[in-house]
């Protein structure tokens, strides 16, 4: 009798235990799943070559530059780009001067002749905030359903911008060479900080 | 004894009613009702953003209630579900979880009963009407940066977290780390959680402080524990070297930056994103229904340099 | 002598939930429609399931402060299992979990911890309050390490079945509760270990001396709290489809309290699980009818902590009447 109640009871854990499990190959079992990840570097390779084009447009920095000191409300309904409610607006420019300086974490540079005042500082350190991705107009945040994901597309952008488009620049930047670049730009409209105006660069190079 | 019981039942009862009777303007056309469903109550900051939203709803002239979800997602359900049967007109939410609380709207929705998100978001673009949202990575990215320069990029800190089980402890805590953590120089030495509780991290701080005596900053993934940190460090003695920062906004931390104990915070804008809920919910009863799905609302660095400009959750009147 | 209290509590309980009933209806009418019936049922169902085995615990005169943590870690180990199964690399193995597989380690989970609970109490002599007290803090700390303090989310419409579904017009959490409850009160009732459970409370000393395995009727008690702790935590994720590290955090006191409403003392031998049942009823009743009034979130704690003291206070002095 014990016998029957041992075997119907192992009989009934087994059938539980059949359908409460089932076993694969790691690799193969990975190999199925789709990266569920939102894949960031990809999307900001993407991002980056749409930015190139954008730049095309971007309002020539000595423009921007008069219309911010002289009418902000004007520059921002014109140029400027805003993310959500804030009183920061993002621009994109580009332009060229003469390097003046070279500091610690900017290049200081002129765009108007006499080459004396320090127009713009081309950020080389701090490359951290959403300048770019906010002033692209390439994406909404209401495209992504999480805003992490939006947030990883500026970390992605300033990356390379501290990889690929500053260290062959800085490597050879002297003094009173003529740069040319395309940037990005935040400025607050409680708080205006425009000479020299930050800016994030996108493309830079010295042209002699 | 049943009889006492039933009588004190009505006491009670009475005693609801004139709660109930008390709460709300008194009408000839009884007007709409707005739901404001809040994660937590027991953080003032919680407690001002609901309260503000409350405020701008009945002067549009909604009847308006709070609900407290208690940091849980299942009491929140709960709630989803008497709002629908009490057949709220919309919904004003704070969710308690990106993820957990999209069923809930869901279910809203389903029921005809529009939600708009305020401060926290859920990751899904359809299921609510639009979602007023305090970008806390991007305001950390901005308080990690000022912190690198104030620190002169080189230093040991500490970090105090929030609720571990919170999306903003890690939102806030990813941001930071996504430019402290390029300085090489710059050490965490020990990373905590508090709870976002002020008592709890001045006991967290005081344990930190024995093991290491020699820290220059703490960051803190909000202001109770910024103030419960540097009580710990001023009990300590070591107010002028430690350097602490926190996140929200909250009144302490204002006051103290203005005195020059802390050294810098994150103001998110309780108030502003929830009037801005209430208007908007308002707007859409009113018919209107082109709304952007997505309002970050920026986070302002608030240091000892402008602190002029701001006060407790907010800027400067 | 017990059944006449017990009885007379249950009939108080009664009373008081049919005058809420009534003046809630009289005061909105949007409380007594069906839809808003099965809400309540619904939100109760997972009290209901914890509270029952709370009761039996509470019978024996001890207590279980552990039960809203092992909530948690059930419906994490559940979610992380159906979502993730365990990786095996060293052998390049991936074992996957079915829903059942993964419900049936989470109780699992669950009774197992209740087991070490009554170990702990029984063999090692600690006091239950401080034992469940000890395993409140550690099964947290399972969860957060089991789920890196990030909720475990998108589990699949099987799953989900349990905690939205709807079966013959009824909801499946209701379903489940109703199941656990009929047969805990058949258990406490009609069984040998279910008047052992009361005499112990009763008496322990006395049952004691007259043979009864104190300990192992103990130890049973304590894992049925933690499996039926599990079940609720099943239940809470599959209706959320989400699994929260910090989910049922303050359950062990709700519970506490639909059990002392019920009537069920708690120096133990008295009380029943449909006490306990009309005690979550008129928890969950009240918290539904506060909402549909519109009553200030701080006002509702204050009323739901004076219905507790109320509940006690009558159950007090209605145990002296009859002494």
């Amino acid at each position: 009798m014990k016998i029957v109640k041992y075997a119907v009871l192992f009989i009934i854990a087994a059938v539980l235990l059949y359908n409460s499990i089932y076993f694969e190959s790691l690799s193969e079992h990975q190999a199925t799943q789709e990266p569920a990840e939102f894949n960031s570097p990809r999307y900001g390779l993407e991002f980056w070559k749409k930015l190139q084009h954008k730049l095309i447009d971007a309002v020539p920095a000595p423009t921007l530059l008069a219309l911010l000191h002289r009418d902000m409300q004007t520059a921002i309904t014109k140029y400027g780009r805003t993310l959500g409610v804030s009183s920061n607006h993002s621009y994109l420019l580009q332009g060229s001067g003469t390097l003046l300086k070279i500091t610690d974490d900017a290049l200081l540079v002129s765009i108007q002749p006499p080459a004396t005042q320090a127009d713009v500082a081309i950020a080389t350190a701090f490359i951290f905030g959403n300048d770019i991705r906010d002033a692209s107009g390439l994406v909404a945040v209401s495209d992504f359903p999480s805003t992490m994901e939006f947030n990883t597309i500026s970390s992605e952008i300033n990356k390379m911008v501290s990889n690929t488009v500053l260290p062959p620049v800085l490597a050879r930047a002297q003094v009173g060479q003529r740069i040319r670049f395309g940037a990005a730009t935040t400025v607050s409209e409680d708080d205006p900080q425009l000479t020299p105006l930050r800016i994030v660069p996108i493309t830079l190079e010295i042209v002699d | 004894m049943s009889k006492l019981f039933t009588v004190i039942l009505a006491i009670l009862a009475v005693f609801f009613s004139h709660i109930v009777t008390c709460s709300g303007p008194k009408t000839d056309d009884t007007p709409a009702h707005i739901a404001i469903v809040i994660s937590t109550l027991n953080n003032p900051w919680f407690v001002v953003l609901g309260e503000s939203a409350k405020q701008r709803a009945e002067e549009l002239g909604y009847e308006a209630a709070i609900f407290d979800s208690q940091n849980d997602n299942a009491k929140e359900a709960d709630h989803f579900e008497n709002i629908i049967a009490a057949g709220y007109k919309a919904i004003l939410f704070n969710p308690t979880d990106a993820d957990g609380s999209i069923s809930n709207v869901e279910k809203a929705k389903k029921a005809g009963i529009p939600t708009f998100c305020m401060d926290r978001e859920i990751n899904s673009n359809t299921a609510a009407v639009t979602q007023i949202l305090s970008d806390n990575y991007t305001g950390c990215v901005a308080l990690g940066e000022y912190f690198v320069k104030k620190l002169n990029k080189k230093g040991r800190y500490v970090e105090l977290l929030g609720l571990v089980g919170d999306n903003n402890t890690w939102n806030r805590s990813r941001g930071f780390h996504s430019v402290v953590d390029n300085y090489p120089d710059l050490k965490m030495v020990a990373q905590q959680s508090a709870d976002f509780d002020r008592n709890k991290a001045m006991e967290v701080m005081e344990s930190i402080l024995q093991a290491h005596p020699d820290i220059d900053a703490v960051f803190c993934g909000n202001d109770a524990m910024a103030m419960g940190a540097y009580q710990a460090i001023a009990a300590a003695g070591k107010a002028q070297h430690v350097m602490v920062f926190g996140f929200d906004g909250a009144r302490d931390v204002i006051d103290s930056i203005r005195d020059g104990k802390i050294v810098a915070t994150g103001m998110q804008f309780p108030k502003i994103m929830a009037r801005k809920t209430a208007e908007f919910a308002d707007e859409y009863i009113r018919g209107r229904r082109d709304f952007e799905q997505k309002i970050p609302i920026a986070v302002e660095l608030v240091t000892r340099e402008n602190i002029k400009k701001y006060a407790a959750y907010g800027k400067a009147e | 002598m017990t059944k006449i209290t017990a009885n007379l509590a249950k009939y108080q309980s009664l009373l008081a939930l049919a005058t809420m009933i009534l003046v809630l209806s009289l005061l909105s009418d949007k409380f007594l429609t069906v839809n808003n019936g099965w809400n309540v049922m619904r939100q109760i169902s997972v009290n209901v399931i914890i509270s029952a085995g709370m009761t039996l615990v509470i019978l024996t005169g001890g207590i279980d402060l552990s039960v809203g943590s092992i909530l948690a870690l059930a419906g994490a180990v559940a979610a992380g299992l159906l979502k993730n199964g365990v990786a095996l690399e060293s052998v390049d193995l991936f074992i996957g979990f079915t829903v059942l597989g993964a419900v049936l380690a989470a109780a699992l989970v669950g009774a197992a911890l209740g087991f070490f609970n009554g170990i702990v109490i029984t063999r090692f002599k600690v006091p239950p309050f401080v034992a469940t007290l000890a395993m409140l803090t550690m099964a947290r700390g399972l969860t957060m390490l089991w789920s890196g303090g990030f909720p475990i989310t998108g589990l699949g419409k099987t799953f989900a079945f349990w905690g939205t579904g709807w079966l013959f017009g009824i909801p499946m959490p209701v379903w489940i509760s109703v199941s656990v409850v009929s047969i805990l009160t058949i258990l406490s009732r009609k069984t040998k270990i279910g008047r052992y459970i009361y005499a112990i409370g009763g008496n322990e000393r006395a049952s004691q001396l007259s043979g009864l395995n104190v300990q192992k009727i103990k130890i049973f008690v304590y894992t049925c709290a933690g499996l039926l702790a599990a079940i609720g935590g099943i239940l809470v994720t599959a209706r959320l489809d989400s699994a929260q590290p910090n989910a049922g955090m303050g359950y062990e006191l709700d519970s506490i309290a639909a059990v002392v409403i019920g009537g069920t003392s708690l120096a133990g031998g008295r009380g029943s699980i449909p006490g306990t049942v009309l005690g979550a009823l008129i928890i969950g009743v009240l918290n539904n009818g506060l909402v549909l009034l519109n009553v200030s979130p701080f006002w509702q704690q204050v009323i739901k902590g004076l219905v507790i003291l109320l509940a006690v206070i009558i159950d007090r002095a209605s145990a002296k009447n009859k002494r």
